[in-house]
């Protein structure tokens, strides 16, 4: 066989679209660089510094949405709950299941509940995206604040981050910080 | 180029590294397939190539910055790409690398006789096997199409060298299509070709 055919048989090889999960994993990582610092020492000094301008203007806002505690909550209300026990096996699905529980359909703490740290340290998170959930509880063995925020660049994902309970306006220590995929009900490391 | 976007591929660099959101988005979408095309055959399995490609965007990303302009936007992606890819192979090294290739060609099944099938197979098989410097070579210009002045500046060496990889690299192709083509025949022993270049 000469080379020549050995090059057109290479020139006629197929080229395979690239797959749906490989262009949305990318397009997510992408989307992520954009609005959120990594969860390094690196970018602890910077939450630490958002926590610190945005906790005067989320206090407000924050407490403002918890307000009416006898009212039902609104899309643009973040819904806030105390004590949930969150399993890292079974994350995913508690965090399906949390827009879907009957104790979702109204918080059992609000913001007005919580320390005043709890709620600057929501106010940073909502500095990357719109505080959808957040819940003073336990993430495995340890105490842990989970907060789940919109996702600015794609509405197909939300960020998750698992935070100590003294997450607060000078200071955030991270357990994990991930992205949800809404429709797959998956989580992903960042 | 996109129809929604009529910026040049340096142009969405550029605004990317202003602050643009959507620019560098742009210039992945405008770019994928063929990155992506690259990617699979010059990792080791799709899964690699997935995570080294994934690597090589959020670098371009954050490198972005570092363009200089002394090769065309194309040519350094790819080169990230491909430099990713071969970081990803030789971390796995010791991984089979074949056993993806049949499902590459799944989907051609219909319109393929076996016997072209059989042959495609091999070649995708023996092109997985081929050296890395051979392998990348032969990717970019005889699977993707890149003359070899833009491979070389992809892989960053001379023209000659991409030559002499080619043709080694062909060589040892065509043995192994012949091996499937006239299977009675004796395989014989191929020569390492003495070309220039290395």
């Amino acid at each position: 066989m000469q080379e020549s055919e050995v090059s057109a048989r290479l020139r006629a090889l197929p080229s395979p679209a690239m797959p749906d999960d490989v262009l949305t994993g990318i397009e997510a990582r992408l989307a992520l660089e954009q609005v959120v610092v990594p969860l390094t020492p690196r970018h602890r000094n910077r939450l630490t510094w958002l926590l610190a301008a945005a906790s005067v203007l989320g206090f407000l806002v924050l407490v403002g949405s918890a307000a009416s505690p006898g009212t039902q909550p609104v899309a643009a209300s973040p819904i806030v709950r105390a004590g949930a026990v969150f399993e890292p096996a079974l994350f995913a699905d508690q965090l399906r299941a949390r827009t879907t529980a009957k104790a979702m359909t109204r918080p059992t703490n609000t913001f007005a509940d919580s320390s005043s740290d709890i709620t600057a340290c929501a106010s940073a998170v909502q500095a990357y995206g719109r505080v959808l959930f957040l819940d003073v509880g336990s993430y495995g063995p340890d105490a842990a604040v989970v907060l789940v925020t919109a996702y600015p660049a794609n509405p197909d994902y939300e960020e998750v981050w698992v935070v100590t309970p003294d997450c607060g306006a000078t200071e955030a220590s991270v357990y994990r910080h991930m992205i949800y995929d809404v429709d797959g009900s998956t989580l992903k490391s960042v | 180029m996109s129809a929604t976007d009529a910026r040049t591929d340096a142009e969405l660099l550029a605004a990317h590294v202003q602050g643009d959101p959507h620019a560098f988005g742009e210039l992945f979408t405008r770019h994928k397939d063929r990155l992506w095309a690259v990617a699979l055959r010059t990792a080791s399995s799709p899964d690699d190539a997935a995570d080294a490609l994934q690597d090589a965007m959020v670098s371009a990303f954050r490198r972005a910055g570092s363009f200089r302009g002394e090769a065309a936007v194309t040519t350094w992606l790819h080169r990230i790409v491909v430099n990713a890819c071969l970081d990803q192979h030789r971390r796995r090294k010791n991984r089979p690398t074949t056993t993806w290739i049949e499902t590459l060609h799944e989907q051609q099944t219909h319109r393929d006789d076996v016997a072209n099938r059989e042959l495609q197979i091999e070649l995708e098989r023996a092109l997985a096997e081929l050296p890395e410097d051979q392998r990348a070579a032969i990717v970019l210009v005889d699977v993707q199409g890149y003359s070899v002045e833009e491979a070389a500046a992809v892989l960053e060496c001379p023209a000659g060298t991409i030559k002499s990889r080619c043709s080694r690299g062909r060589a040892k192709l065509a043995v192994r299509l012949e091996s499937v083509r006239n299977p009675d025949a004796s395989p014989g022993v191929l020569p390492e070709r003495k070309a220039g270049g290395k």
